[in-house]
């Protein structure tokens, strides 16, 4: 065997062979060396002593009432268990599943009814919607005209003028007043 | 190969505590309360709080019995769920840890000597307290995994690789640990190793040989 000291594996092997994992024949041969080394004797021999000190070091007795402890615990427990799991039956898996289906029927249902019922629509609001839609389309008919008169005002006078309607300068004139409106 | 057939057997009674079998649960009980007990004890040095957690220990393996796969050997999973508990018992008790020490100066374990009670093996009994009393100390102050794989290996006679499962570190790691704790041990313990105790023998755990004398 070579020297454990020197080659460094003298920690690796106190531990495999205080603790008899060590096969037979290589303890042997630790044991042979040893007897011719006084480096790994005395290596080995403060371990061994260290061994036998831990030894020395015994465990008091388990207190009589351990077992009967634990199983009261155990019981305390279980009776615990059984008190939760009645609160929570109704939420246990089996009775989850149907409760499950029956809240998504009933969020289809209301998104339907929601869905098809409109919205209602208060008298003031309507109003206000149908002044705006009269107003904006006075607007685009007046824009329109002025366009047209602009263009071609000799057309207009010949072809779309009707009869009874505004002379081109009177149209002029109140799209004058509508700008300036507007820019009031 | 016992090895394989107690695994087998833990494995087997803890699927059987799963459908309800308490017979099984009290053979768990039976085999490994002692080592978890004293594993705990050597750990923390308290017998009332070894207990303590040793039940919570075995609560834990029941509150687990629906879930438990026998992945791994049963008895890793024990000392996994021990020494998660002894670590946190001493990280919230650090204070509490810290004055007891300077205080107990006192065997605490073992009725105590009476000044009238002369008999011829008081001083010998007398020097084996104290020097349990300086192995515990020894013990008590190396940090808490080097302490934990020390008293695994030592006393519950657990394999490297089951170490290193309950730390959560790799075989060399483990293996490192022990080197340096057994080497801290040597050093704080030598002056009781000038006279070693000739046959002496475990009380539990791996003892040395007898016979293996270098001189």
């Amino acid at each position: 065997m070579r020297c454990p000291t020197k080659t460094g594996r003298s920690s690796d092997l106190a531990l495999e062979y205080l603790s008899s994992r060590l096969e037979p024949e290589t303890a042997q041969e630790l044991e042979r060396h040893c007897a011719e080394c006084p480096a790994c004797r005395e290596y080995f021999a403060a371990q061994r002593a260290v061994w036998q000190i831990l030894d020395e070091w015994e465990a008091p007795p388990t207190s009589p009432g351990f077992d009967r402890e634990l199983q009261r615990r155990i019981a305390a427990e279980k009776a615990r268990g059984k008190w939760w799991r009645t609160l929570w039956a109704p939420f246990t898996p089996r009775m989850l599943k149907p409760a499950a289906a029956f809240a998504g029927l009933a969020v289809i249902v209301a998104a339907a009814v929601l869905l098809r019922t409109p919205a209602p629509v208060s008298r003031e609001a309507a109003q206000r919607g149908s002044e705006a839609v009269d107003v904006e389309q006075i607007e685009q008919v007046v824009e329109d005209l002025d366009m047209l008169y602009l263009l071609d005002p000799v057309v207009l006078d010949e072809t779309v003028k009707p009869a009874g309607a505004a002379e081109p300068d009177k149209v002029g004139s109140l799209t004058n007043v509508r700008r300036r409106g507007k820019c009031a | 190969m016992a090895a394989v057939a107690t695994l087998e057997r833990d494995s087997e009674l803890m699927l059987r505590v799963r459908e309800g079998d308490g017979e099984s649960f009290a053979l768990l009980l039976e085999r490994h309360r002692r080592p978890v007990i004293h594993f705990l004890y050597r750990m923390l040095q308290d017998q009332a709080v070894a207990e303590e957690l040793a039940q919570e220990v075995f609560l834990r393996v029941y509150r687990a019995r629906n879930s438990y796969e026998p992945t791994a050997k049963f008895t890793t999973w024990l000392f996994r769920i021990a020494t998660h508990l002894a670590l946190n018992w001493i990280r919230d008790n650090q204070k509490r840890l810290a004055n007891h020490a300077s205080l107990d100066e006192e065997p605490v374990d073992g009725p105590a000597l009476q000044v009238a009670d002369m008999r011829p093996n008081v001083e010998q009994e007398l020097l084996r307290r104290a020097r349990r009393e300086e192995v515990k100390r020894a013990i008590a102050r190396l940090p808490e995994k080097q302490r934990a794989a020390v008293l695994m290996h030592k006393y519950s006679e657990m394999e490297y690789s089951q170490i290193a499962a309950v730390l959560g570190c790799s075989e060399s790691a483990v293996k490192s640990l022990l080197f340096r704790a057994y080497e801290t041990l040597r050093k704080r313990l030598a002056h009781l190793a000038v006279s070693p105790t000739k046959g002496t023998r475990s009380r539990g755990g791996r003892s040395s040989e007898p016979g293996l004398e270098f001189r």
